[in-house]
């Protein structure tokens, strides 16, 4: 194992990794400067604590898939990632997702597992936040907040891939034809929810799930809401936790439900909102995907570097030698590519998507407003009336443009593709350049190349999220055929 | 069908059934447990005759030759390219002994075969086309000394083959036991893939080495390397077939049976085109292995090792992604396969290593 990183690239800057946050220091000094702290403190929680223990975790759970290391996730609270995109108002730092994709970069290029357990998470509570209900940021955010300051992790997980249906639901065109299993029938108080969804990050461990079903799987697309679950909720069980290739730190699990009663407050938005609400959380999260993969593909660069100017043959590092000075150039100009990628996604989300409305006057006004009195009854009663649901969609419509969002999705998935592309192919031509050491569970490049491969197949295969280029490319022209 | 094709067929059949019989039932834990030399497989394959396959008769061996050990191993390999690995590259040391070796190789292969156990190697890395390097040096009274690497198909009490260097340079080839005074053999490592041939590290303290264990020495030592980087080469590249196969089949199953937008997989026009790349490399790599087999050299088995085991990973890659989520989980077997590629590519030298030598080899032809 390497003990430390004495390599240049690991120690830049985020101005040195992107120019253009040089340039746009000038303009956003505030903005450029709140980047720069999250990437200094997830580099050093990724450094002191999930580095030298990433190998370790990785052999437990290949004996034991359901291991997991609460103690190195309690490390990271004082850090405060799992409350990092939560607005103040609810004792978060209110990042979007260009934060969270600095974090995962840094945190991945340590150990994209562990990362993934704070991505995971954030995805999980991302429907809250992008659906802009407040009565579950008063409630269940603000909870992961507290815990989060008092040192324990209430972890989000988010559940929208079943056993038939992978991509599909993933998709509004293809929601139509998808074989689901999983169902919300609404009854007097709340909706009975069965089904399972499988492959769930987090889900053995959150103590919430967003779960996405629809109240009646004939019309899916018309029906699809999303539901908050809690953990012990009667009718909610945890199956199979999978054995994966990679990323072994953070649980795939496989969630049951069985008439798992969920109360009506317990929706996330309204009924029929959660196709609308999957593909803005989508837009969202293919950017910091991209972010995950670009870390992976840096931790494998950093360690190969570091390999590289220990390592001689002939007499002569293999630093100096010229096929590996190429190979490193290139590697080295593929993961730039794709930090520009990811920082296109996200930057592109946060300026002209959904957080654009959350810098709208009526927001910030509920966004300063304290907790406590958003709780209010009264409050709650109208935040949640028809009359806001229609002024938050009239919002949606009338603030953002058409064409952003079709751009957001664009940048987002081409940022999942290229990092995660990249993190393929740089991990494997590590492999290479290193030799058949590098096959050795120690010498950590062989984690990373089984770490890599997920990042191709998560948050829609890397060919679904090229069709969703072409569609919002061409979203008149585009239709869903084989 | 020919005698030659007959006798393919032969292997072929016969590999099937060994491999659904003896490997089929324990290469998933194999994969899955702690690292260790498969004893039970490997002696069930001596039965079968496995590791004197590619002899000629007259040197107790059953005669075949490359294109048919590459068909025994290719078929193997379908189940799992590990297994296939350990009967491959003892039989291509087995092959690069009985070629190059010099005047103790009926003795150093008689007294492997008699003892029931494997062959393991540890190949260094070229610097030229005449040279490698190593850290193992031997002295006057021919005692070795220093870090050997990391050894392939590492068993208890078995046989490795390893290389070092005289005071004026000069190679030796040698084989030594593990256990043997003067050999330290490291505990088997747990890698990324090929998990049923463990890897060790070894090194020797002052190991004798008696006339009877040199294999060759000099400009003959450098033969028997170049016979057994074109051996494993060809072995390696065998396996990455048969495991190509495997994963397309299992990827196309998986297609025809499972929808996505209302119409099954391989319906859709671009999962056909990643499929149907699939299918060309696989033919193309076959086809590379038979020319690497006939061929007795090293350039063309080396060369296209490099063109397959690239190819295999990549399609290991593809067959685990058109799976999606359910490739990725150990229950499909193909992450062991995308695995198992990945190591494949680096032996019996990593493929930009072997692309070096290759241009190497070619330059001197110039001269």
């Amino acid at each position: 194992m390497t003990d430390f990183l004495d390599v240049e690239i690991s120690k830049r800057g985020l101005r040195e990794m992107a120019p253009r946050l040089k340039v746009l220091a000038e303009y956003a000094p505030d903005y450029v400067r709140e980047l720069e702290d999250w990437q200094r403190k997830a580099r050093e929680y990724g450094d002191r604590f999930v580095r030298p223990k990433a190998l370790e975790i990785d052999a437990k759970c290949r004996r034991d898939p359901r291991y997991f290391d609460w103690d190195l996730i309690r490390r990271g609270m004082p850090y405060g990632f799992l409350s990092m995109s939560i607005p103040k108002s609810a004792g978060g730092a209110g990042g979007f997702t260009t934060v969270t994709a600095i974090v995962m970069e840094e945190l991945c290029a340590a150990c994209s597992g562990v990362a993934n357990v704070f991505g995971a998470h954030g995805l999980g509570l991302s429907g809250i936040l992008l659906g802009m209900d407040f009565y579950h940021v008063d409630r269940s955010l603000c909870e992961v907040a507290a815990a989060e300051k008092r040192g324990e992790p209430v972890i989000f997980a988010a559940a929208i891939t079943e056993p038939l249906a992978g991509s599909d639901v993933e998709d509004a065109g293809y929601l139509r034809t998808a074989k689901l299993m999983t169902e919300a029938k609404p009854v007097p108080g709340g909706y009975l929810l069965n089904g399972r969804k499988v492959f769930i990050s987090n889900g053995s461990v959150a103590r919430y799930s967003s779960v996405i079903a629809p109240l009646d799987r004939s019309r899916p697309l018309e029906t699809m809401s999303a539901f908050l679950v809690r953990e012990g909720d009667k009718g909610f069980s945890i199956g199979r936790v999978e054995e994966k290739m990679g990323m072994k730190a953070c649980h795939a699990a496989e969630l049951v439900f069985e008439d798992c009663f969920v109360p009506r407050e317990n929706i996330i938005g309204r009924e029929g909102d959660g196709m609308r609400g999957v593909e803005t959380v989508l837009g969202a999260s293919r950017g910091p995907v991209g972010a995950i993969a670009t870390g992976i593909a840096r931790g494998a660069f950093e360690r190969l570097v570091d390999f590289t100017l220990r390592k001689k043959t002939g007499g002569r590092r293999l630093f100096d030698q010229q096929w590996v000075q190429i190979k490193l150039a290139d590697m080295a100009r593929r993961i730039h590519l794709a930090r520009q990628a990811y920082l296109d996604g996200c930057m592109s989300f946060d300026f002209t998507g959904v957080p654009k409305l959350m810098k709208q006057t009526a927001a910030r006004m509920l966004d300063l407003m304290p907790s406590s009195l958003r709780r209010n009854s009264l409050v709650t009663r109208t935040m949640r009336s028809d009359f806001m649901h229609r002024t938050t969609m009239r919002m949606m419509d009338e603030q953002l443009n058409p064409d952003d969002l079709h751009h957001i999705q664009q940048y987002s998935s081409g940022a999942k593709i290229t990092g995660s592309d990249t993190a393929m192919d740089v991990a494997y031509e590590a492999l290479q350049i290193v030799g058949l050491e590098a096959s050795l569970h120690r010498h950590e490049l062989e984690k990373i190349y089984r770490d890599a491969k997920l990042t191709q197949i998560y948050e829609g295969t890397n060919q679904l999220n090229r069709h969703n280029v072409f569609i919002n490319l061409f979203p008149r022209e585009a239709g869903h055929v084989g | 069908m020919s005698g030659d094709a007959l006798r393919l067929a032969e292997v072929e059949q016969t590999a099937v059934r060994f491999a659904a019989r003896h490997i089929e039932p324990v290469a998933a834990e194999a994969d899955h447990a702690d690292p260790a030399f498969p004893t039970e497989v490997f002696a069930r394959g001596l039965e079968a005759g496995f590791d004197r396959f590619i002899l000629p008769e007259s040197a107790g061996g059953h005669g075949f030759a490359p294109p048919e050990l590459c068909a025994l191993v290719a078929a193997l390999a379908r189940t799992c390219a590990g297994h296939a690995a350990v009967f491959g590259i003892h039989a291509a040391i087995v092959a690069a002994i009985h070629e190059a070796g010099g005047d103790n190789k009926a003795t150093i292969l008689e007294q492997v075969f008699s003892s029931g156990r494997p062959f393991a190697a540890v190949i260094p890395e070229p610097l030229s086309p005449t040279e490698f390097e190593t850290e193992v040096t031997v002295d006057g009274s021919l005692r070795a000394n220093g870090r050997a690497g990391l050894a392939i198909n590492v068993a208890p009490g078995g046989f490795v083959v390893a290389f070092a260097k005289n005071e004026k340079g000069a190679p030796l080839a040698f084989v030594a036991q593990a256990g043997q005074d003067g050999v330290a053999c490291g505990p088997a490592e747990f890698a990324l893939g090929l998990r049923a041939m463990p890897l060790a590290e070894l090194s020797f303290a002052n190991l004798a080495l008696p006339a009877n264990q040199i294999i060759a020495a000099g400009d003959a030592a450098t033969a028997f390397y170049h016979a057994l980087l074109r051996y494993v080469a060809l072995v390696v590249s065998a396996a990455a077939v048969g495991s190509m196969h495997a994963a397309r089949k299992q990827a196309l199953s998986y297609m025809a049976q499972r929808y996505q937008g209302g119409q099954m997989i391989i319906d859709h026009s671009h999962l056909r085109n990643i499929f149907g790349a699939m299918t060309a490399a696989e033919v193309a790599a076959e086809g590379a292995v038979a020319r690497a087999a006939e061929r007795a050299d090293l350039f063309t088995a080396l060369g296209g090792k490099v063109f397959v085991t690239d190819a295999a990973a990549r399609l290991a890659a593809d067959a685990v992604q058109l799976l999606g989520g359910y490739g990725y989980m150990r229950d499909y077997g193909l992450e062991k396969r995308m695995r198992d590629a990945a190591v494949l590519a680096l032996l019996p030298i990593s493929n930009p290593r072997a692309e070096l030598l290759l241009a190497a080899l070619e330059k001197e032809t110039l001269s």
